[in-house]
């Protein structure tokens, strides 16, 4: 499962961190990308998700004596949740970000070439937009569970540990919402073919 | 198979799935399903946020913030107006002990012989900001930040620069001074032994990050006391000579609040400011076992506008002010006499508000901070 054991590495930065906090620093550029794209993603302003990381590496330097092991990303992460979760409170308001509004989030270009690809590769385009739909329309919390990890790559263990939730229930959880969605497509498939 | 199997097996194809696209499915998963996931781990493989690299700032910007949270807050950790109390307590021990070494001679600014208190400066006095210490040595660190949190790189450097410059006119040994990001970090470090000059020192650097405002404000007739808080009209209109700058960093105040207001409820009328002084005319001088600074009003036609203002009213008090602080009153007679030249010896200066020439000498001359500091942690190793 994707960084959910300490590495050796990982193990020793962070007890040198203890004493000097420079020390911290590969962890940070490690992270780093994810804590910023989870934050981006919840909050939708560049300028907010860069104010955001900041206090989640400030916060987690600061709590470092806190830490009582286990996945330095589910650490962080969790960290990350609860950052942006206190904003988007003060803020008062729900996340700004839509992906059905937000092409930053599913850019076209990435999606496949549509002018010059074959009937296969417009078939995939086809396919990933009417995914990337249904995902928009999901409600934000199952939303935000699949992403987690879908796009954040986090194991079943270490979004339980974020969000309060034991392994199982966010397997079931996500199982569900993957089931949800094929219902969905394959539904939005029989109509267009009818 | 029931949910929670298929669940764990779709759990772990799309770990394997985020490590390698191609990964095969267990074979007990639901084909449709395992199908499904990874057209939709397709789907969602570009979810990228832009920018989102580390940066080296960045980086400092946390540990910047993570020093600042982590550093004791002893005794020391006061709000911003607290100084001046302890600084000027320590100016006052420091000019009379200093004064047997300044009788010696007369000075010009250029060469200012007088090392605070005589202790000489620690090891490591120009080295950076952690340098080789020992257990006969002591370390006193500050971090302040600007008050605007979104400052200009170029105003932090030209604070710094001016900063410096003040501490060598005034004769810190020991001291060093950087930033770090929007932080600026001052270090003292002194032998143990002169631990008590270490307090006094400590109290210097007040002036040494003292936004540095010098006012002459016209008083009138009113009672002002020394050392009390004026609001003056600075901020508001600006003095004789120029307009209000933009922005201000003194805060308009709330009747009966903050510095006072006359007793028109206005603020009190500045005349003008340290930029109106010349400085190529400053001059620091020891006679009589007492120090005096000399300074002018820049160019004739200045003199003359203040002539013509203060002629108005000859009862009128002139209170030279320092960051709206009464620093001294000064008779009008001081500011239109002569060429425009104002001498310390026409006001008191070193003995009631303590704060010395030499001090007085180091804001006029660099002028003031372009960005007002708050102590953020202070503490003492």
């Amino acid at each position: 499962m994707p960084d959910e054991t300490l590495t050796e590495e990982e193990v020793d930065i962070l007890r040198r961190a203890g004493s000097d906090p420079a020390e911290f620093a590969p962890l940070y550029e490690r992270y780093y990308p994810r804590i910023y794209g989870y934050c981006y993603r919840r909050v939708g302003r560049p300028a907010e998700a860069e104010d955001l990381s900041s206090q989640v590496f400030t916060r987690a330097l600061g709590g470092l004596k806190g830490y009582r092991g286990g996945s330095v990303a589910a650490w962080l992460f969790q960290i990350a949740h609860n950052v942006v979760v206190n904003h988007l409170q003060a803020r008062q308001r729900r996340p700004q970000v839509s992906l059905e509004n937000d092409e930053n989030l599913f850019r076209e270009e990435e999606l496949g070439g549509v002018e010059d690809g074959t009937l296969e590769q417009l078939i995939q385009v086809e396919e990933r937009q009417q995914i990337a739909r249904l995902i928009a329309a999901l409600p934000a919390e199952q939303r935000e569970l699949l992403l987690l990890k879908l796009v954040d790559r986090l194991s079943a263990k270490e979004i339980g540990a974020m969000l309060g939730k034991s392994e199982g229930a966010v397997r079931i959880a996500i199982y569900r919402i993957m089931q949800q969605l094929r219902a969905s497509y394959e539904q939005l498939d029989k109509e267009q073919a009818g | 198979m029931n949910e929670s199997n298929q669940a764990k097996l779709l759990d772990e194809f799309l770990d394997r799935l985020a490590r390698d696209a191609g990964a095969e499915p267990p074979a007990e998963l639901e084909a449709n399903l395992a199908e499904f996931a990874r057209a939709t781990v397709t789907a969602t493989g570009n979810l990228a946020a832009p920018a989102a690299r580390s940066t080296a700032q960045g980086w400092q910007k946390v540990l910047g913030e993570v020093q600042t949270q982590t550093a004791p807050r002893p005794a020391v950790l006061r709000p911003r107006r607290n100084w001046r109390k302890f600084a000027l307590a320590g100016l006052g021990l420091a000019a009379s002990l200093a004064l047997g070494l300044l009788i010696l001679s007369a000075l010009s600014l250029g060469n200012i012989p007088s090392p605070r208190e005589g202790f000489s400066p620690a090891a490591g006095g120009t080295s950076s900001l952690s340098p080789t210490t020992n257990s006969a040595t002591l370390i006193y660190q500050e971090v302040l930040q600007p008050q605007n949190i979104k400052a200009d790189p170029e105003q932090l450097k030209s604070a710094l620069d001016i900063m410096q410059q003040r501490a060598k006119t005034m004769q810190i040994p020991g001291l060093n001074l950087k930033l770090q990001g929007s932080q600026l970090i001052l270090e003292l470090q002194v032998q143990k032994d002169q631990a008590q000059q270490f307090k006094e020192t400590v109290g210097l650097l007040r002036i040494i990050t003292d936004p540095g405002r010098i006012e002459f404000v016209d008083v009138g007739t009113e009672p002002v006391k020394i050392g009390e808080q004026l609001q003056t009209s600075y901020c508001a209109s600006g003095s004789l000579f120029e307009k209000a700058p933009e922005p201000c960093s003194t805060q308009i105040n709330k009747p009966g609040k903050g510095p006072r207001l006359n007793t028109a409820g206005q603020p009190f009328q500045t005349l003008l400011t340290g930029n109106q002084l010349d400085f190529t005319k400053l001059q620091l001088a020891t006679a009589d076992s007492s120090q005096t600074i000399k300074f002018a009003v820049k160019g004739q036609d200045d003199i003359s506008t203040l002539q013509k203002y203060l002629s108005l009213d000859k009862s009128q008090q002139i209170a030279l002010v320092l960051d709206q602080q009464v620093i001294a009153l000064l008779p009008p007679k001081v500011l239109i006499s002569g060429a425009g030249e104002i001498s310390s010896k026409d006001f008191n200066l070193t003995g009631n508000p303590k704060l010395d020439a030499i001090s007085l000498a180091a804001l006029l001359k660099f002028g003031e901070l372009p960005l007002n500091f708050e102590v953020v942690s202070s503490r003492q190793l």
